[in-house]
C-alpha cells in the first residue's frame, strides 16, 4: 500500500507521538484545575500555543484550540457574523472552498445572510480585484481558502489583505492545507481570523487551532458555550495530548519546512513527469503557483470509479476527501472549467515528509498501466478530446508502449477494497480484448450507452451458422459496467442465437451478483446484447430476401 | 503522600485503553472519510468504538454521535433542539454543568425563552414545582443531568422524563458524571438526548457523543463534510474515538468493581470526615455518586484549604474544574439554599478506581492537621466544639 494523501491526513511524526504520550498516560491532570498537577498541564499547553503562533508569526494570546480546522472555520464565520450583525449580513467566499466554509455559509444564509459565492479564475486561483468588485456595502466577512485542499493552487493572501484591512471588511483563511506547506506571517499579512489543523501537518485528529487578531481586535461570539475556556471563545475541557501534540508538530512544520517542501518538490515533480507522458493526462491548476505536496491530474478516456478501483493499493484520492462518500464530481474542478466525466476521472496524489522516491515511482507506474488498460477496454486506443487540450499534457510527450497482455497489478488480480461483488470484482479485472475486424465475414457490432455518456457497452458477435463463433466487448464505465461486458461476451461465445434472445438484466444480475444500487449496469448489458443481437437478425433478414 | 482525587474534573486515561489508541497514533493514519484501505481501516475502527460507547449507555450503535467532548455534546443537544423549536420554552435544572447553562443563556440573548428548574436542599428537582411550571406554556426542551459534576447528587430522571414527556417536551440528560459510575440505560432512561465524556472514563481527552434518539429533528453546531449523520463536520478523531470505545467497553464491564471500591473509599473517608466538628456533607440526604462528597468546613475558605491540600501534594477542587480561578460561589449550592459564605468553603473529593485506602486516609489526616493549624492561626474557628 503506497499512501499519497496527505492532503486527506498525514501520518503522526513519531517525534510527536513521544511529545505527546506523557500527556496521555502520566500528566493527566484537567489544564483547568488549580492544582499542581492541572498547572502543569496548562504549562504544556502554554508552550504548544507558543509553538503554534510561532509556525504562522503569531502572539501565543492569538491561539484559540479547537476540535479541528472544520470546527475553527464554523467558529470564524459563524461568530463573526453574529457578532458584527450590526455591520452587515454579507459574506464573500469562493466555489472553490472547502466544505467547512461553504456549509457554515449556506447555513448562514438560512439565518437571513447573504452569500456570493465567487467563481475561481481559469487557473484556479480567486483574483483580489474580484474579491473586492463582490463586496457589499455591508460584507462583514471575506473567507478565501490559502492553498486549495483539491488542486493545491495558492491564493494571492498576502495581496487581498491589506486591501481588505483598507476598506474595513474582516478576513477570514482557512490555511489548513498551507501551515507548513508555505510560509505564512500573520505579523506582515493583515489576515484577522486564520483556521489551523494538526493532522494536516502530522499531528494528531481532532486537534486545530484559530488565529483571531488581537490588534486590531478580531471580535467572535463563542459558538461552543461552556466553562468559559480559551478566554470565552471556546469552552471545553483542553485535551492536553492533542495540544501538544499540535505544538510539537507545528514546531518540527517550522524547523523543516523549507527541506520538506524542497523534497517533496522534487517528489512531485518526478510523479507529473512520469504520468504527464501519459497522452490525455491533464494537470489541473498547472497556470497557477501550486504548494509543492499536491498534485491533481485528469485522466480523459477512462472513468472516475474505474480508475480509482483500479488502484485499490494506492491511497489516494479524487478530491476533498470530506466529500469522497458522495461520489459527486469534484465542485473545485468543475469550476475550473472541467466537464463532469473529467472531473470524475481526476486524482489527486498528495505526498509528504515520509514518502520515498520508490513510492512515487512504482504509484506512477501503476496508474499508466491502469489507465492504458481501462482505455484499452473503452476500445480507445489514442483517447480522443483531449490531445494537446491538457494545461500540460499530452503535446510533444513521448507516449508510453500499449498496454502488454494482462496489466492486473502483481499477479492475480488484488484483493477488493472497495465493496465490489467477489464475481464483478473478478470480471472486472480480466484483460482488454481486441475487438474483431469489422470486415471479419459475420462480425456484428451494436453498443449501447447512457445518454449522458458515463457508460457505454459495445457488443460484437461473430456469428457463423447461427451459433457466436467469438465474443468480444469494449466498455467505459464503473467496474460494474465492466464487468457486464466481459460476462456477456464470455456468456455469448460458443452459443446458439436463439439461447443467447433468452438471456436478460435479471439473469446478468443474478450471474454476477449486482445489488440493486447497480441494477442499471445490467440493463445496459441487455441492451447491448439486444441491440447486436437485433443488427444480426436484420442482416440475416437483408440477405435472405 | 500526594494523591489524585480530582476524578471528577478528569481521569488518567486507563493503560488499556492506550494500548488500544496506539495502533491509531502510529500505524492506519487516514482520514475515515477517504475510499481507500487505509480510509476504511479508520472508518471500521470508529464503527466498531461507536458501538462500544452506544453499549455504555445502553443505546444502538446509530444513535451515537461523537463530538469533541461533552462541552460539545450539551452544545449539540441543546442549541440542535432550540434552532428548531424557537417559539417555545426551554428549562433546565439549576445545577446544571455550565455547559448546559451558558448555552441556555446565549439562546436567551437570542430571545429564546429559557427557565431554570428548582431544586430542593438536597440537589434534586422539585418535581411538584416542576410540574406546575411544565403547565405553563409550550416546552421544547427539558435538560437534567443525571448526576451532578459538584456534589455528586443523583436525580430522578425517570420521574422528571415522565413529567416532560407528558408535556410534549424533549428531555435531554447529561451523563458525563454519571457514565461510568452508575448504570445506564438510554431507553430506559427516558431521555432522548444524553451526553457522554470519554475522559470522565479513563478516556482520552478530547472526545465525547451525544446518543439520540434517531427520530429528533436536530439542527447541527459544526457545518461542513457531512460526517456523523450530517450532524457534526469535521474529521474524525480516529484514535480518540477508539480510546473512548475501549474506554466505555472497560468502564461497562468493571463498571460494578469500580463501583464497589470508589463506594468503600468514600465512605470510609466520609466517616473520617464526620469527625471533623462544624463541617457539612452537601446532598448527604439524597442519592449521590459513589465516588463523589462534597463538603465544607466554614468559615475556612476554599481557596484557603485547597491551596494547603495542594502543597501536601492532594490535587482536589471546589466543584467544577472548568470554573477553577473564579472566587465565584457554586452556582449549585447556592441552588440549593446554601449561604454564599458557606458556599464559598466547598471542597470537592472525587475518587476514582486507582485510589488506595491509604490516600483516603491520608486526606483526611492531612485535612485534619491543615484545619488544626488553621484552628490555631484563626481563633474564631471553633474545631474543638
Amino acid at each position: 500500500m503506497i499512501y499519497l494523501d496527505y492532503a486527506a491526513s498525514t501520518p503522526l511524526d513519531p517525534r510527536v507521538l513521544d511529545a505527546m504520550l506523557p500527556f496521555l498516560r502520566e500528566q493527566h491532570a484537567n489544564p483547568a484545575s488549580d492544582h499542581a498537577p492541572g498547572r502543569q498541564a496548562r504549562a504544556a499547553v502554554e508552550r504548544a500555543r507558543a509553538q503554534v503562533a510561532a509556525l504562522v508569526g503569531a502572539e501565543p494570546a492569538e491561539i484559540v484550540w479547537t476540535s479541528g480546522a472544520t470546527e475553527s472555520d464554523n467558529l470564524a464565520i459563524k461568530g463573526a457574523l453574529e457578532f458584527y450583525k450590526s455591520r452587515g449580513r454579507h459574506v464573500v467566499t469562493a466555489r472553490t472552498e472547502h466544505k467547512a466554509v461553504l456549509d457554515a455559509c449556506r447555513h448562514l444564509e438560512t439565518q437571513g445572510a447573504r452569500v456570493t459565492y465567487l467563481k475561481p479564475q481559469p487557473d484556479g486561483r480567486v483574483a483580489p480585484e474580484q474579491v473586492l468588485a463582490a463586496l457589499e456595502p455591508d460584507t462583514v466577512l471575506v473567507s478565501l481558502m490559502w492553498v486549495n485542499n483539491e488542486t493545491g493552487v495558492v491564493n494571492g493572501i498576502e495581496r487581498l489583505a491589506p486591501l481588505l484591512r483598507e476598506r474595513g471588511v474582516l478576513f477570514h483563511v482557512d490555511a489548513a492545507q498551507a501551515a507548513g506547506r508555505v510560509p505564512i506571517d500573520l505579523a506582515a499579512t493583515p489576515v484577522d481570523l486564520l483556521s489551523l489543523s494538526a493532522h494536516k501537518v502530522c499531528g494528531p485528529k481532532g486537534i486545530g487551532a484559530l488565529f483571531v487578531r488581537r490588534r486590531p481586535r478580531a471580535r467572535l461570539a463563542p459558538q461552543m458555550h461552556g466553562g468559559g475556556h480559551e478566554q470565552g471563545m471556546r469552552s471545553g475541557t483542553l485535551a492536553t495530548h492533542q495540544i501538544v501534540g499540535m505544538g510539537r508538530a507545528f514546531e518540527l512544520a517550522a524547523q523543516e519546512l523549507a527541506a520538506d517542501a524542497a523534497r517533496v518538490a522534487g517528489l512531485r515533480d518526478g510523479l507529473c513527469k512520469r504520468l504527464l507522458r501519459l497522452p490525455g493526462t491533464i494537470l489541473n491548476g498547472a497556470d497557477a503557483p501550486r504548494v509543492p505536496h499536491i498534485v491533481n491530474l485528469s485522466f480523459a478516456g477512462v472513468e472516475g470509479e474505474a480508475l480509482r478501483a483500479s488502484l485499490p493499493d494506492l491511497a489516494l484520492s479524487s478530491g476533498s476527501a470530506c466529500s469522497s462518500a458522495t461520489q459527486e464530481p469534484s465542485y473545485v474542478l468543475r469550476a475550473l472549467g472541467r466537464d463532469d466525466g473529467l472531473a470524475n476521472a481526476s486524482l489527486r496524489f498528495s505526498c509528504g515528509r515520509f514518502t520515498t522516491e520508490a513510492e512515487v515511482a512504482a504509484a506512477a507506474e501503476r496508474v499508466v498501466r491502469q489507465v492504458l488498460r481501462l482505455r484499452a477496454i473503452a476500445g480507445e486506443t489514442s483517447p480522443s478530446p483531449l490531445a494537446g487540450e491538457g494545461e500540460g499534457g499530452g503535446a510533444g510527450a513521448t507516449a508510453p508502449p500499449p498496454p502488454g497482455p494482462l496489466p492486473r497489478g502483481e499477479g492475480e488480480f488484488p484483493p477488493d477494497v472497495y465493496g465490489y461483488g467477489e464475481r464483478v470484482w473478478q470480471r472486472f479485472w480480466q484483460p482488454a480484448e481486441s475487438l474483431l475486424p469489422e470486415s471479419a465475414p459475420g462480425v456484428f457490432t451494436a453498443q449501447a450507452g447512457t445518454p449522458a455518456g458515463r457508460q457505454r457497452l459495445r457488443l460484437q458477435l461473430q456469428i457463423v451458422d447461427g451459433r457466436v463463433a467469438a465474443a468480444r466487448f469494449a466498455a467505459y464505465g464503473c467496474p460494474t459496467t465492466l464487468a457486464v461486458g466481459a460476462w456477456l461476451a464470455r456468456r455469448a461465445e460458443g452459443r446458439a442465437l436463439a439461447e443467447l434472445r433468452a438471456v436478460n438484466a435479471a439473469e446478468i444480475r443474478q450471474a454476477l451478483e449486482i445489488p440493486e444500487a447497480r441494477a442499471h449496469c445490467s440493463l445496459l448489458g441487455e441492451d447491448a446484447l439486444n441491440a447486436v443481437l437485433s443488427a444480426a437478425a436484420n442482416r440475416h433478414v437483408a440477405a435472405t430476401y | 503522600m500526594p494523591a489524585y482525587l480530582d476524578h471528577n474534573a478528569t481521569t488518567r486515561a486507563d493503560a488499556r485503553v492506550v494500548e488500544a489508541m496506539l495502533p491509531f497514533l502510529s500505524g492506519p493514519y487516514a482520514n475515515p472519510s477517504s475510499q481507500h484501505r487505509y480510509g476504511r481501516a479508520a472508518r471500521d475502527a470508529v464503527e466498531t468504538a461507536r458501538a462500544q460507547v452506544a453499549a455504555l449507555a445502553g443505546a444502538d450503535p446509530g444513535q451515537a454521535i461523537f463530538t469533541s467532548g461533552g462541552t460539545e455534546a450539551n452544545n449539540l443537544a441543546v442549541k440542535g433542539i432550540a434552532a428548531r423549536h424557537p417559539r417555545e420554552r426551554l428549562l433546565y435544572s439549576a445545577v446544571e454543568h455550565p455547559c448546559v447553562l451558558e448555552p441556555m443563556k446565549a439562546l436567551a440573548a437570542h430571545g429564546h425563552a429559557v427557565e431554570a428548574v428548582a431544586v430542593d436542599g438536597q440537589g434534586r428537582v422539585d418535581l411538584a414545582a416542576f410540574e406546575a411550571q411544565l403547565a405553563r406554556g409550550r416546552v421544547a426542551l427539558v435538560s437534567c443531568m443525571i448526576a451532578n459534576n459538584e456534589t455528586g447528587v443523583i436525580q430522578d430522571l425517570a420521574r422528571i422524563a415522565a413529567l416532560a414527556h407528558a408535556a410534549g417536551a424533549v428531555v435531554h440528560a447529561d451523563a458525563v458524571q454519571a457514565a461510568g459510575k452508575i448504570p445506564l440505560s438510554f431507553p430506559e432512561s427516558g431521555a432522548q438526548l444524553m451526553s457522554l465524556s470519554s475522559h470522565k472514563i479513563y478516556g482520552p481527552k478530547g472526545v465525547g457523543a451525544l446518543v439520540a434518539d434517531r427520530a429528533l429533528d436536530l439542527e447541527p453546531l459544526l457545518h461542513g463534510g457531512g460526517q456523523e449523520r450530517g450532524l457534526r463536520g469535521g474529521t474524525e478523531n480516529v484514535a480518540g474515538i477508539v480510546g473512548f470505545g475501549a474506554a466505555a467497553e472497560l468502564a461497562r464491564l468493571e463498571l460494578e468493581a469500580r463501583t464497589a471500591h470508589v463506594l468503600r473509599l468514600r465512605e470510609r473517608l466520609e466517616a473520617a470526615l464526620r469527625r471533623i466538628p462544624g463541617i457539612r456533607v452537601f446532598g448527604a440526604g439524597a442519592p449521590r455518586l459513589p465516588n463523589t462528597v462534597q463538603f465544607a468546613v466554614p468559615p475556612v475558605h476554599s481557596a484557603t484549604l485547597l491551596g494547603l491540600l495542594d502543597k501536601k501534594g492532594y490535587a482536589v477542587s471546589s466543584g467544577s474544574a472548568c470554573a477553577s480561578g473564579t472566587d465565584e460561589p457554586s452556582h449549585v449550592l447556592l441552588a440549593m439554599g446554601v449561604a454564599e459564605d458557606i458556599a464559598l468553603c466547598a471542597i470537592r473529593v472525587s475518587l476514582g478506581k486507582d485510589n488506595t485506602e491509604a490516600e483516603a486516609d491520608g486526606f483526611a489526616g492531612c485535612l485534619r492537621e491543615l484545619l488544626a493549624s488553621l484552628g490555631a492561626a484563626m481563633p474564631s474557628v471553633a474545631l474543638n466544639a
